[in-house]
């Protein structure tokens, strides 16, 4: 009996622990448990944003991919992405255009995911009105998300429902440009009614989608639209004007001004990369690639940059190196992304018009710009010098944005301005590891 | 000398002692007494419990706790027999001596060695399965941080390399191969019980923290590494890569036993590449700056350089001529001190031991120091209840400079290793002013003098003064356990243990240079805390039927948690350079390096053997292991094993055969087994998660992982076949073993289209397969035992075959990358070994204008040029006629990464009182990617090794370094990897030697001690190899399966001398 009682402790011990394995994570939460009301709702909607502002998308990669390949930055680091680039002699294997692709595409997810499940959210907190302007943002971004792929890519595979195993969005093929411009259309007549008629600088609104509807049209040569849409945010100057000199819109720390329409924002905890390719090491930078010799005359020119030469600036002595400077504070990386600005949709409606003969209102649209430069009323009055001067405007008005290169593929003058003839270089490679891990892609022409 | 008495199991030694204490007690008339004392041969040490008897009578006796002995003996008694578990028993002439003093050797058969298996023992006799044990004396005087370092060479079928050669990096250990290509294929560590963390749990890439070294290699008393499934099944899905069962010491009945021992010790870096001096390093890179602007069309343009490198002077006029490996690696001088204390009564055991060691790398600012205590206590309450405890607690601290040589590090700025071969020689390390040299434009790079060109690299001087990163643990593992005799014949066991460590991590990198100037100083604290405990319950059974069917049973369960939680904070923007930590003044700060993650394990598991008459053996395993990483639905699996063995030798048949006189044993055994791996490195790899982040300042959810519910165990099928020989009375044992390990259901990422915007483009799924097949050979041997000189010889040899024969969809390669997503240098392929080296195929250069030539996909020539005349092409096929670059499409699988044969030559030598070893270890059958290579031929502003000198030159020179052009990075392997750097690795080291003296007892045995022994030892004392890099073993990826066999700026191993000195009270 007594060594009967020995057993007993052994016996409590295997009493269970059924949920023992039952572990849930903290830092993160269950795809099922993540978009269940309002305001994680409205969390994975800001998250669409922050993937929109990633480095590899708006936070640096992308943009970078335009401006460098648009002959007026140099390569001055050590990273040879950047420089296939910036000599244009890209190939598939490209860093800079395979996260670009990739982080477009997590954008393209995120509104997948929130237009799929935010319909079927029963939240009292959550309106109709937040249901919509929520799906409006979605539309609006993924709308954004092809319209940069079309314009990198052309015609890319258009995933519109969100992927949960690995089977969802298998062999889908490329659809051709015009049906992923097509779809781009869609997504922004879709959004704009969902959306409320409110300014908000690092929030899309129904004034955002205009805008980039505008410049939608602009790159399908639908010139009434362009002039149409520009012209609701130009008209709106309570809301959108051009702020003077041209560096109020970025110095002093200043954020969301009235020039921006669409900036991202930063913190010290989500940082744009930008400042660290163009700020020099003194300046806690790597200086990987600069404003070449030419930008920087155009630049210093008080008859074509006038006071955009505060967008460049010299290191001390003995260095006295240029360098970009449009992201520059302190905290590093608190700069905005800048999506599309004012300046833009004046610089659109000024080559609408141009295009459809309206000569006159066009020079004014190109001169409002080109007065808050500083610099000289343009003369121009056909609509080839007019056409041009919008070319060389845009120039020193967006050198470090995204802008240059597709501007010039847009308008087919890149042949004529950076001497490149071969077109299959007008769009980029699609990345080899896309290649390779979807058999139903085929690659562009040439890489 | 070697007669019977060993083959005898443990209980029946037990009882017959017990009969002689009592016969002993009866005195007999007109015998005589003789006393003495019986010792160690090797250690001089008493040995308690040693058994004497009068051959031919039933007259015996014990010796005391302290050794001494003291028989009856009748006259005619001519001789004694004197026997001890673990001893050579001995027969001693008494003629008339009244005395007698004994010193026994080691018995070096290992039939009667008791084996450590998973939650319990066994004879080496009784064992089926496949595993080898190596004593812990084999470690405790080897200058290594963790005792896995100490291991190399010295078992059959495992693999242990160094990948660096900076302080306490974990060794890469294979045990028959790598076992997964996602998971660890690092062993299950149980240290008395408890499984413990091992891997790299530093939070930096400048410092490792092997979790490992917090175990003081002075108290290991024996490792078990479990390599088949029959051993390693009990342990179920924590055991696919192998068991190493610890063993720590613990007391023995008898007076206290004090030890203290110490070395010290110097390491040094070897085999440093032969680099350029100032001289030969102005005129080359003036070489190549020339032959750009010749090539570029430029030469009669004057306003393109035709040199960019220029002498500096030293204030004294003489022309500067800096060797950088001064500056990085010093002589590092390292020591340390153990001492124990054993003891006890036949009822309590106690160990007591206390650790100091602080070593000092080769490479300036490395550092390893531990302070550790251990108690061990063993308590026998009643008869029927036994106790045991263990605490041990232990502070390390380690801190190294970058080296370049951790997974993930290889290609920093920073890395000392790349600076010692990369910088220019014609500039100072110090301006004349005593001040760091720092490029004034440039001013996080170093100043480059007269040279026209801008350095990428820092000065190494100012980064290794400047910056600091440690990475520090406290850590306590401590046991409680009970063994109650609940029945006759059936035991219950119960241990409980906690693992608890702590690590802090401090990363200081200085606004003067290095990665803190572009945020004006950074420092990094990350505090982890691991938090692991574990309850074991075990019932076993043992008994015995009808004196020749013994049957012991197990059963139990297990549970075992994992809570990890890590937290730190990046200060930047210093207020001051004078603060240069976390707690000073700093402008701004960020979460950095926060962790909450959990883990828990539940298994239940049994074990049933039998053997009938000691000559057929059977085991059977099984384990159910519930693994909450695991898919919902898949956490539990089912794993198992059966083994069995039949003691051919034992058999009278065999007995009375002829062979039976030179194969004086045999035995045969078989095993198969099904184990699991689900040692997944995220907890939660099954989920879908969201993780937040911000929008500005507002908070955001996105998917941050896409999940696969079906996620369940990789399984391995494992078969062993095998034999232990003895020959000529045991003095030869071979032990042979064939094994198949066929692995499926690999958890892979299935890469996904990037299309469908998945973190990370994959999924993990269970979509591979891949077999390690091999032979494994262990030959121990006594070569000589003449008189006081003893020769022992342990050779072990493994022949290893690992093809991988399933990937997922589609069997798509996987690519493996080394540091940066770019640098593409491993693949792992259907058909191929896990791994494989992977880079562009060069076919040497072209002798009619020293270019680079490759061969591209389409198995055609091409050739590069870095630079061309406007309007040419770089690239061209052997016609000038433009062809495409090389890109990724073009790489081939150039060859095998992993050893396909490996092993170790140990050699024991004594001479009365001197002691020899000798370690040798060996491995090969497959390349290593010589990446330090193309570092040492790029041909920007780096400097060279002297190989450049060979360069092609003019039309007609055949060799493999092409044609000098400035800023080519590509024809030599620094854009991509190229085939001609791969080399093969195999080597012979001679790992560690040693020689070792006994002072004679009577020097000292008046001040109290009673052994004293002084050594010395060398570690990685010579190298032969065809590999023309620093060290074959080298992998800058260090544990990872997938991109093995990768050196690329990284540091060697040390060449280390110690002294040292053990004495006994």
């Amino acid at each position: 009996m007594k060594k009967n009682l020995r057993l007993l402790p052994f016996i409590l011990l295997l009493t269970g622990c059924q949920s023992f394995l039952d572990v849930q994570p903290e830092l993160q939460v269950d795809e099922s448990q993540a978009i269940t009301n309002g305001s994680t709702a409205e969390a994975a909607v800001n998250g669409l944003y922050n993937r929109l502002g990633s480095d590899s998308y708006y936070g640096s990669n992308f943009p970078a991919i335009s401006y460098l390949s648009g002959g007026d930055i140099q390569w001055t680091g050590s990273q040879s992405d950047p420089q296939q680039i910036t000599a244009r002699k890209l190939t598939a294997d490209n860093g800079y255009v395979g996260s670009a692709w990739s982080a477009i595409y997590k954008t393209i997810l995120q509104a997948n995911y929130l237009l799929e499940t935010v319909p079927t959210l029963s939240d009292p907190q959550l309106t109709a009105d937040r249901k919509n302007q929520i799906q409006g943002e979605a539309y609006a971004l993924r709308a954004l998300s092809y319209f940069d792929l079309a314009r990198g890519w052309g015609g890319v595979q258009l995933i519109l429902k969100a992927t949960h195993t690995p089977s969802d969005n298998t062999g889908i093929t490329r659809s051709s440009l015009d049906d992923t411009y097509a779809q781009v259309l869609k997504d922004l007549t879709a959004a704009e009614p969902l959306l409320g008629n409110t300014t908000n600088r690092n929030k899309v609104t129904r004034k955002t989608v205009w805008a980039l509807r505008a410049r939608y049209h602009l790159y399908r040569k639908e010139w009434e639209q362009a002039e149409t849409y520009a012209s609701k945010l130009i008209d709106d100057a309570a809301s959108y004007k051009l702020t003077k000199p041209y560096n109020a819109f970025f110095a002093n720390n200043a954020v969301a001004t009235t020039e921006s329409v669409f900036e991202i924002a930063y913190t010290n905890s989500f940082k744009n990369g930008h400042y660290n390719w163009w700020l020099p090491p003194a300046l806690s930078g790597r200086r990987e690639w600069a404003p070449n010799d030419k930008l920087v005359t155009l630049l210093n020119d008080p008859t074509v940059g006038g006071n955009r030469s505060e967008l460049i600036a010299k290191t001390v002595p003995p260095g006295n190196l240029w360098y970009g400077k449009l992201y520059y504070r302190t905290p590093l990386g608190t700069d905005p992304a800048y999506v599309i600005r004012i300046a833009e949709l004046y610089l659109i409606r000024a080559e609408a018009r141009a295009q459809l003969g309206k000569t006159t209102t066009a020079l004014a649209d190109l001169n409002a710009v080109r007065d808050r430069a500083g610099v000289a009323l343009s003369q121009a009055s056909t609509k080839e010098t007019l056409l041009l001067a919008i070319e060389n405007e845009r120039q020193v008005e967006f050198p470090f944005e995204t802008d240059r290169w597709f501007n010039l593929i847009r308008t087919g003058r890149v042949a004529a301005v950076l001497g490149i003839t071969d077109v299959n270089k007008y769009v980029l490679p699609i990345p080899n590891s896309e290649i390779l891990a979807d058999k139903a892609l085929t690659q562009n022409p040439g890489y | 000398m070697n007669t019977t008495s060993m083959k005898i199991p443990v209980h029946n030694v037990l009882k017959t002692l017990l009969l002689l204490a009592f016969i002993t007690s009866q005195a007999f008339a007109q015998s005589r007494v003789i006393t003495g004392t019986i010792t160690g041969k090797d250690d001089g040490q008493s040995i308690p419990g040693v058994n004497i008897v009068v051959p031919g009578t039933n007259q015996g006796a014990q010796t005391d706790a302290n050794g001494k002995f003291s028989i009856q003996v009748p006259p005619s008694a001519k001789k004694l027999a004197i026997s001890a578990i673990g001893f050579v028993t001995q027969e001693i002439s008494i003629d008339n001596r009244t005395t007698l003093d004994v010193a026994l050797s080691s018995d070096t058969r290992q039939l009667s060695e008791v084996m450590v298996v998973g939650y319990g023992t066994q004879t080496k006799a009784e064992f089926t399965g496949s595993a080898v044990r190596v004593n812990g004396d084999a470690i405790k005087e080897q200058p290594v941080q963790s005792f896995d370092q100490a291991l190399q060479g010295r078992a059959a079928g495992v693999s242990i390399a160094q990948p660096n050669g900076v302080l306490n990096n974990p060794p890469v250990i294979r045990i028959r191969g790598v076992n997964s290509i996602s998971l660890s294929s690092y062993p299950l560590v149980v240290v008395d019980g408890i499984p413990i963390n091992t891997g790299n749990v530093s939070a930096s890439t400048a410092v490792p923290n092997n979790p490992l070294g917090d175990i003081n290699p002075a108290d290991i008393e024996s490792i078990d590494v479990l390599k088949d499934a029959a051993s390693t099944s009990i342990y179920g899905s924590r055991a696919a890569a192998g068991v190493l069962l610890i063993t720590t010491k613990r007391g023995k009945a008898g007076k206290p036993r004090i030890a203290y021992e110490t070395w010290v010790g110097a390491s040094e870096v070897v085999r440093l590449p032969k680099l350029l001096n100032a001289e030969q390093f102005i005129s080359i890179k003036n070489e190549a700056v020339l032959n750009a602007k010749i090539l570029g069309g430029n030469a009669t343009n004057d306003n393109v350089a035709s040199a960019l490198f220029f002498p500096n002077t030293n204030a004294d006029g003489s022309a500067i001529n800096t060797r950088w490996s001064d500056y990085i690696y010093r002589t590092g001088v390292s020591q340390s001190h153990n001492i124990s204390v054993s003891g006890g009564t036949q009822s309590t055991t106690y160990y007591f031991s206390a650790n100091y060691t602080d070593q000092k790398g080769f490479l300036v600012a490395n550092e390893f120091k531990r302070k550790a205590a251990r108690f061990n206590i063993d308590q026998e309450v009643t008869t029927w209840l036994k106790l045991r405890g263990s605490v041990s607690y232990n502070t390390s601290d380690n801190q190294s400079p970058y080296a370049g040589s951790l997974p993930g590090s290889n290609f920093f700025l920073v890395g000392a290793a790349r600076l010692s071969i990369a910088l220019p020689p014609n500039v100072p390390a110090y301006n004349a002013d005593g001040s760091y040299n720092i490029s004034k434009t440039n001013p996080n790079t170093i100043g480059m003098g007269n040279n026209l060109v801008v350095s990428n690299f820092g000065n190494p001087v100012a980064l290794l003064d400047q910056n600091r990163f440690t990475s520090g643990n406290d850590r306590i593992i401590a046991s409680f356990g009970a063994t109650a005799k609940l029945l006759k014949n059936l035991d219950f066991a119960t241990t409980y243990a906690i693992d608890r460590l702590r690590t802090d991590n401090v990363s200081f990198n200085s606004a003067i240079q290095g990665d803190g100037y572009s945020t004006k100083g950074s420092v990094t604290n990350v505090s982890a805390i691991r938090d692991n405990w574990n309850w074991t319950n075990t019932l076993s059974y043992k008994e015995t039927f009808a004196t020749k069917h013994a049957v012991s049973v197990l059963a139990g369960y297990d549970v075992q948690k994992f809570n990890n939680s890590a937290w730190g904070a990046t200060r930047t923007q210093t207020a001051d350079p004078f603060f240069d930590n976390y707690q000073g003044n700093w402008g701004a700060i960020t979460a950095s390096g926060n962790d909450l993650s959990e883990r828990a394990y539940l298994s239940f598991f049994s074990r049933l053997n039998y053997d009938l008459n000691k000559k057929y053996f059977v085991t059977v395993n099984f384990r159910r292991d519930g693994n909450s990483a695991l898919g919902t639905g898949k956490k539990y699996g089912n794993f198992g094993g059966v083994s069995g063995g039949w003691a051919l030798g034992e058999e009278p048949f065999y007995k009375n055969s002829r062979l039976a006189s030179t194969l004086t044993n045999i035995k045969l055994r078989a095993s198969w087994g099904r184990v699991g791996n689900g040692n997944l490195s995220d907890s939660y790899s099954s989920l879908e998660l969201y993780s937040g982040s911000l929008y500005g300042n507002a908070p955001t959810w996105a998917i941050s992982q896409a999940g696969n519910q079906n996620l369940g165990w990789e399984t391995s099928e494992q078969t062993n076949i095998g034999a232990d020989l003895g020959f000529l009375n045991d003095r030869i044992q071979v032990d042979v073993t064939y094994f198949n390990n066929n692995v499926n259901g690999l958890i892979l990422s299935a890469p996904q289209a990037v299309s469908k915007g998945i973190p990370g483009n994959s999924i993990l799924g269970n979509v591979g397969s891949m077999y390690n097949r091999g032979i494994e050979l262990g030959i121990n041997a006594t070569i000589l035992r003449k008189g006081d000189f003893s020769w022992n010889a342990a050779f072990n040899y493994t022949n290893l075959n690992n093809k991988v024969t399933a990937l997922a969809d589609g069997n798509t390669d996987i690519v493996g990358t080394t540091h940066v997503s770019y640098e593409t240098t491993n693949v792992t392929r259907v058909g191929y070994s896990v791994g494989s080296l992977y880079g562009a195929k060069t076919a040497g250069v072209n002798p009619d204008n020293g270019r680079r030539i490759f061969i591209n996909g389409k198995d055609e020539k091409v050739q590069y040029s870095q630079v061309v005349a406007p309007g040419e092409s770089q690239w061209t096929y052997l016609d000038g006629k433009t062809a495409a670059a090389i890109t990724g499409a073009d790489y081939y699988l150039i060859g095998n990464a992993l050893p396909r044969w490996y092993g170790g030559l140990v050699n024991n030598v004594r001479y009365k009182n001197f002691d020899l070893s000798v370690n040798l270890t060996y491995s090969g059958g497959n390349l290593v990617m010589n990446g330090t290579r193309a570092t040492l031929l790029d041909q920007r502003a780096y400097n060279n090794s002297t190989e450049v000198l060979t360069r092609w030159q003019k039309p007609g020179d055949i060799t493999d370094v092409p044609r000098l052009i400035y800023n080519d990075q590509l024809s030599t392997g620094s854009s991509f990897p190229v085939s001609t750097n791969a080399e093969k690795a195999d080597f012979l080291r001679l790992q560690n030697a040693s020689i070792g003296y006994r002072l004679p007892t009577t020097l000292f045995s008046k001040i109290g001690l009673s052994s004293v022994r002084v050594y010395a030892q060398g570690s990685n004392l010579f190298l032969i190899t065809p590999y023309s890099g620093t060290d074959p073993e080298s992998s800058v990826n260090g544990n990872s399966n997938t991109t093995p066999g990768i050196e690329k700026n990284s540091v060697g191993q040390a060449r280390t001398i110690t002294f040292g000195l053990n004495v006994g009270f």
